[in-house]
């Protein structure tokens, strides 16, 4: 393996500052989502960008369907990449399953990161006894059917959705990213999406975080943003955004970004 | 939102453009509303040369023919591109679909990303830092862009309906040179990357994957990679799924499965002392005996050590007195350190406030136990799920109304190869059909490639609407097939009970010959010992099975229509060069004549095409019946798809003793030996067999005893009466670890050109695995098991062993299988009289050999085979026959030579009246003739001797004596 895990996740570090800031893209975008974000740090922060292995924007050859098949697995990337990059302290903001990610990685590794930043997170999507996640098994077996039987309708219905939000510029550019993913890889990861539970783990975080959710989000219902509250096990708080949708960073940029600045660390 | 035609074609280098307009060209005549990758493919196809045909030519699957295979590729694109609807309003240039767009913003993110150009668009890219419009300056290669549709998943069901893989077909296109089928679809990606960041450390790079994580699930990788650690190496399980991780961990171990852990510890035991934990605390004694227990173990351990699973330590929280607890604690911290570090400890917890409970009662547990905690995130059954999941090819199915249409096309590609093979042939014939009748319009782009490809060349411009109403009534038929063809399949083929597991005869020709070699002045060591001592001194001939060169392409081949009569031609040519071996009669007064025989040989290889079946290569009358229903029944079930199953299965079941009855008579010296046979093998259809047939449908057996002439005509039988063909008998010989093909074209292990072949041990079993991969249905009949030296002798013990039938292949293997469920019977065939070259290791070779037979479904004793009543049988017979011809005063003197030829030839043939009709229509001719030629009336003594100056002619029918006798 004479490549780099830093070439293939097509990481890169912009701006300058003592505070680094790591922003993860979420599920069916990549970090070129971060594009209106990142101007409100670059002039404060070391921002770390990358790319999650199931992104368009990566070779889809990179994807071992073996692999990933838990979380775990894009933790292991990300610790390697804050490794590589002989970052000791950041503070990490995270969407969706990059949320997740973070609360992994900072289960394992406590001391890398001085603040989590979740956005859109979610323990667990499907319901259960005493936990609203806003899915029920069954319509997740639809979503997943209508992904197999023609992706490109399910990312035309999908994307106007997920945006929230009326912001077409959002919607195509979600749409863009979704489409940049192989059909395969996108459904494999929404199938490890929808098979994580962190309910049990969320206890061990130690790292304080900050839980930004907004008032109507198709993918995560209001009432898990208190749900984490309550369970993470370090210092937490919720900011509600007064917006509809799962991509405030695409539809809500300046919003997201005045939050964020907020939720920092000073 | 559609993109327009000059947008896409701006991201396009010249080749693709050209390739884009001839699909807005496709699209547009088929007055459809968008361009899609479909559009791309037709196009592509339409090429005479294009990528994606070369591609294609290289991954297709060699069992059918390319022609063939091409033209369903077009029929199949045909059929989806009829299924677009057609928009009412005329477009000049249909715009580009959304996912064809994708597709190429796809390319360019690749084409970005590749070695060869991947500075300069480096350098562009830093120039004009996250604008992602940068993009649009790359501009799409053809090899990028036909990679990027090949990913649409409506691109890669088409080509998944005719036969192809897209992943093969990537692979063809990135390596043209170096394709091979069995090459591993996961081998690594080429690097990409030529420049690295230098000053980081890329140990433990996590791309680098080990080959034997490849079947353990991600949760138990994880706890093996913490008890590799030297500090905090004892996992502590915790979350919703880390039960289930956990159970499944140690149930992993305990099945002693291999594989699921790193290297370095792999063998570890388990102990549970889980029980004792959950009740323990209320009774200490069943915890000292179970320390003690441990204590002991941990003295004798001789592994890489042991693991104590704890289970849920919930139980400690349950419990009223902390202090037996502590007790617990430290007693097991104790034998924690002990200084060989053989031993682990793995527990779990369902859940953080469990967690936190614990550590506020027993502060010290995380230390005293060096816990480990790994968050468990994902169950591992959802896992499996996942696993199942099977990226490209066939997984993406269409929407809505055609959902029915298109499971059953789906499902066509998962024929077994029977099925498909039948189903290729009528959709050829309906092919042939239409091609003659449409007059396709040659100019018309609208029209798919295949029915350009008619004989008719005339250019008929009118007739376009007709043509295209053929296609549809065409497309239909065609469909219909497929369904017929995966319902007959499904039924018969696919089904996962053990009845259904069986294919039907198989209507393809095999033809068994023999003929008798002459070898100058030595034995052959392929001769059973007895037969040696009794009858052979030193110096004798002995008869030799023969290859007849029907090797496993041909066979292939033979599939194809049209090309069985040539083969056949072949051989029967190829055996005539093979004649040897002429037997001389001489009388007193030398006259040569030549005396010919009606049977020649190409007459009974024709014979043999028309009548496949191993009944009708038999005489007997009375058996003629049952063949007569096996053909029925093949018929039946190829014709029509409405006979009912239940039936077929009656029929089937009652052709089956049949069968069996046949073999016992035709190897009437065996008949206890195919009785036993022929129990296990039903038997384990039913899943009561011994070892693994309950669990995959193989059943082992091993041929114990002498009499190899009689295990290869019962392998052969079974093969034919199991699966239907002779053909699906695969032989080797362990001892010459020279491959040998199928029984029908018996290569003599010590044929001077196969010595050459000796490439070793490995191949044997690579190719084994090679010919199981393509002939799933098959028996297996290693000879000489007890001469394999140690490499096969493990390889094979393991096979047996295990549940699943794994040979070293890497890669792509279950998606070969799958499709069929597989009956192999796999057998060693051993001869317990063991020859004297082996008494150096033969300790060895016992243990070896009583393991493996410990190991298989059933033992089959064989009797020796017996020559002296057979030869009473026959002099009686010649005798008799003698005293019609020429009464008491001729007598005949046969050489001992010949006799053993004889002698060899009633083992080996097959006909029961062969040896008796060759006896009058050959011995008792040339004799009369003989008689004659010389005038004597009264008091001959003739001597039937070999003769080694001559080249035999014709071989009698059934039987490998020669048709003719000299006279001299």
């Amino acid at each position: 393996m004479g490549h780099s895990l830093l070439e293939a996740l097509n990481v890169r570090v912009v701006g300058s500052g003592d505070r680094i800031l790591v922003l993860a893209h979420g599920f069916g975008t990549d970090q070129s989502a971060w594009q209106r974000i990142l101007p409100f740090f670059v002039r404060d922060h070391r921002v770390v960008l990358y790319d999650l292995v199931c992104a368009g924007s990566v070779n889809p050859d990179y994807f071992d369907f073996r692999r990933y098949t838990t979380l775990d697995a894009y933790v292991d990337d990300l610790l390697y990449i804050l490794d590589a990059l002989r970052i000791e302290r950041c503070t990490y903001v995270g969407h969706s399953i990059s949320a997740t990610i973070g609360i992994l990685a900072s289960i394992r590794r406590p001391e890398l990161f001085t603040k989590l930043v979740l956005i859109g997170a979610s323990p667990r999507f499907l319901n259960d006894k005493n936990y609203h996640g806003g899915f029920e098994q069954s319509e997740i077996e639809k979503v997943f059917s209508a992904m197999e039987a023609n992706y490109a309708a399910w990312v035309n219905g999908f994307a106007p959705l997920a945006v929230g939000a009326d912001v077409p510029e959002a919607v195509r550019e979600f749409s863009r990213t979704l489409f940049n993913m192989r059909p395969d890889i996108t459904l494999f990861v929404s199938r490890t999406v929808f098979n994580i539970d962190l309910r049990g783990v969320l206890g061990l975080v130690r790292v304080p975080c900050s839980i930004i959710q907004t008032a109507k989000d198709v993918s995560v219902p209001a009432s898990v943003a208190t749900y984490l509250k309550n369970h993470l096990g370090g210092r937490s708080t919720v900011h509600m955004l007064d917006i509809e949708g799962h991509l405030p960073h695409l539809s809500a940029p300046n919003l997201l970004a005045q939050e964020l600045r907020r939720a920092l660390p000073r | 939102m559609p993109t327009p035609v000059s947008v896409a074609r701006q991201c396009l280098a010249e080749a693709a453009a050209a390739v884009l307009d001839d699909a807005i060209t496709v699209a547009k005549r088929r007055s459809h509303a968008q361009t899609t990758s479909l559009h791309i493919v037709s196009a592509l196809l339409a090429l005479p040369s294009s990528t994606l045909r070369e591609a294609c030519t290289r991954s297709r699957s060699s069992a059918y023919s390319p022609r063939l295979q091409f033209r369903a590729l077009e029929l199949c694109v045909g059929v989806a591109l009829d299924r677009v609807s057609v928009s009412k309003s005329a477009v000049d240039e249909p715009p580009v679909s959304n996912s064809l767009m994708a597709a190429i913003k796809r390319s360019q993110a690749n084409q970005r990303r590749h070695p060869e150009t991947f500075h300069l668009y480096q350098l562009q890219l830093n120039s004009d830092s996250l604008n992602s419009s940068s993009m649009s300056a790359v501009k799409v290669e053809l090899k990028h862009f036909v990679m990027s549709i090949l990913d649409d998943p409506i691109v890669s069901r088409v080509l998944g309906d005719a036969g192809f893989r897209t992943q093969e077909i990537k692979m063809a296109i990135l390596n043209p040179l170096t394709m091979s089928r069995f090459s591993s679809t996961t081998s690594r990606p080429p690097p990409l990357f030529l420049c690295s960041l230098s000053d980081l450390d890329l140990n433990n790079f996590p791309f680098s994957e080990d080959a034997a994580t490849e079947k353990v699930d991600e949760n138990s990788r994880r706890i093996g990679d913490i008890l590799l650690k030297s500090r905090r190496r004892n996992p502590l399980l915790i979350g919703v799924y880390a039960s289930d991780a956990y159970r499944k961990f140690v149930d992993c171990l305990k099945r002693g499965e291999t594989g699921v852990l790193p290297k370095e510890i792999d063998g570890l035991s388990v102990v549970s002392i889980e029980h004792e934990i959950s009740e323990c605390i209320s009774s200490e004694e069943m915890m000292e005996v179970k320390f003690k227990q441990v204590v002991e173990m941990l003295q004798d351990c001789q592994g890489p050590g042991f693991i104590v699973n704890v289970g849920d330590l919930k139980a400690f929280l349950n419990v009223k007195s902390v202090d037996v607890v502590n007790s617990v604690v430290s007693k097991m911290k104790g034998l924690l350190i002990n200084p060989g570090g053989k031993l682990w400890l793995i527990g779990f917890l369902s859940g953080d406030g469990d967690y936190k409970k614990l550590i506020e009662r027993f502060p010290s547990i995380e230390m005293d136990w060096d816990l480990h905690l790994l968050p468990i995130t994902t169950s591992s059954i959802g896992e499996n799920f996942m696993r199942s999941f099977v990226p490209f090819g066939g997984f993406f199915t269409m929407p809505s109304e055609l959902e029915s249409l298109c499971t059953t096309a789906t499902k066509s590609s998962r024929l077994c190869n029977l099925c498909n093979e039948k189903y290729e042939q009528e959709v050829s014939d309906v092919l042939k059909g239409v091609s003659t009748n449409s007059v396709a319009d040659k100019q018309s782009v609208n029209l798919s490639s295949w029915l350009q490809i008619a004989e008719c060349e005339t250019s008929n411009r009118c007739l376009t609407v007709e043509a295209k109403e053929d296609q549809t009534i065409l497309d239909a038929r065609v469909t219909a097939l497929k369904r017929k063809w995966s319902d007959i399949c499904q039924r018969l083929h696919c089904s996962s009970t053990s009845q259904e597991d069986i294919t039907l005869p198989n209507p393809h020709t095999s033809f068994q010959n023999f003929h008798i070699q002459k070898e100058s002045a030595n034995v052959s060591p392929c001769m059973p010992s007895d037969f040696q001592t009794i009858y052979l001194p030193k110096q004798e001939i002995i008869p030799k099975p023969v290859v007849l060169s029907t090797s496993v392409d041909t066979q292939s081949e033979i599939r194809v229509q049209g090309l069985e009569l040539n083969d056949f031609q072949n051989s029967s040519a190829s055996q005539k060069k093979m004649m040897s071996l002429p037997i001389a009669c001489t009388s007193s007064p030398p006259v040569t004549t030549d005396l010919t025989l009606g049977t020649t040989l190409s007459d009974s290889a024709e014979e043999c095409r028309r009548k496949p079946n191993l009944q009708e290569h038999y005489n007997g009358i009375q058996h003629s019946e049952s063949s007569l229903s096996y053909d029925i029944l093949s018929h039946q079930v190829s014709q029509s798809s409405s006979c009912s199953y239940h039936r077929e299965k009656q029929m089937y079941t009652k052709d089956l003793e049949n069968s069996w009855n046949v073999l016992a008579e035709k190897v009437y010296w065996q008949v206890e030996a195919i009785q036993t046979i022929s129990q296990t093998v039903s038997h384990c259809r039913n899943g009561n067999g011994r070892y693994h047939c309950s669990n995959k449908g193989n059943v082992w057996l091993s041929f114990v005893g002498p009499d190899k002439v009689g295990k290869r005509k019962i392998a052969s039988a079974v093969a034919e009466i199991v699966f239907g063909g002779k053909e699906h008998l695969l032989s080797f010989d362990l001892s010459s670890q020279d491959v040998i093909s199928p029984f029908n074209s018996i290569i003599d292990c010590h044929d001077p050109k196969y010595h050459k072949m000796k490439s070793g041990r490995k191949m044997i079993v690579d190719y084994l695995a090679d010919e199981l991969t393509k002939h799933p249905h098959s028996v297996v009949l290693l000879e000489n098991v007890e001469k394999a030296d140690l490499l096969v002798r493990i390889v094979y013990l393991k096979q047996s062993k295990r549940v699943n039938f794994r040979f070293p292949w890497k890669g792509n293997q279950h998606q070969q299988q799958c499709f069929c469920p597989r009956i192999d019977c796999p057998k060693e065939d051993t001869d317990t009289v063991k020859s004297d070259d082996e008494n150096d290791d033969s300790d060895d070779s016992e243990v070896w050999l009583e393991e493996l037979l410990e190991h298989v479904d059933e033992n089959v004793a064989f009797k020796p085979f017996d020559f002296d009543s057979l030869t009473q049988k026959i002099l009686k017979k010649i005798d008799a026959r003698l005293k019609q011809v020429g009464g008491s005063t001729l007598l005949l003197e046969i050489d001992r030579e010949v006799m053993v030829q004889i002698l060899a030839a009633a083992w080996l043939t097959d006909g029961k009246n062969a040896l008796e009709d060759w006896i009058e229509q050959v011995l008792c001719l040339s004799m009369e003739e003989a008689r004659q030629s010389c005038n004597v009336t009264s008091d001959v003594v003739m001597k039937l001797v070999q003769y080694d100056g001559l080249v035999v002619e014709a071989q009698a029918s059934e039987l490998c004596l020669p048709a003719r006798i000299k006279v001299k």
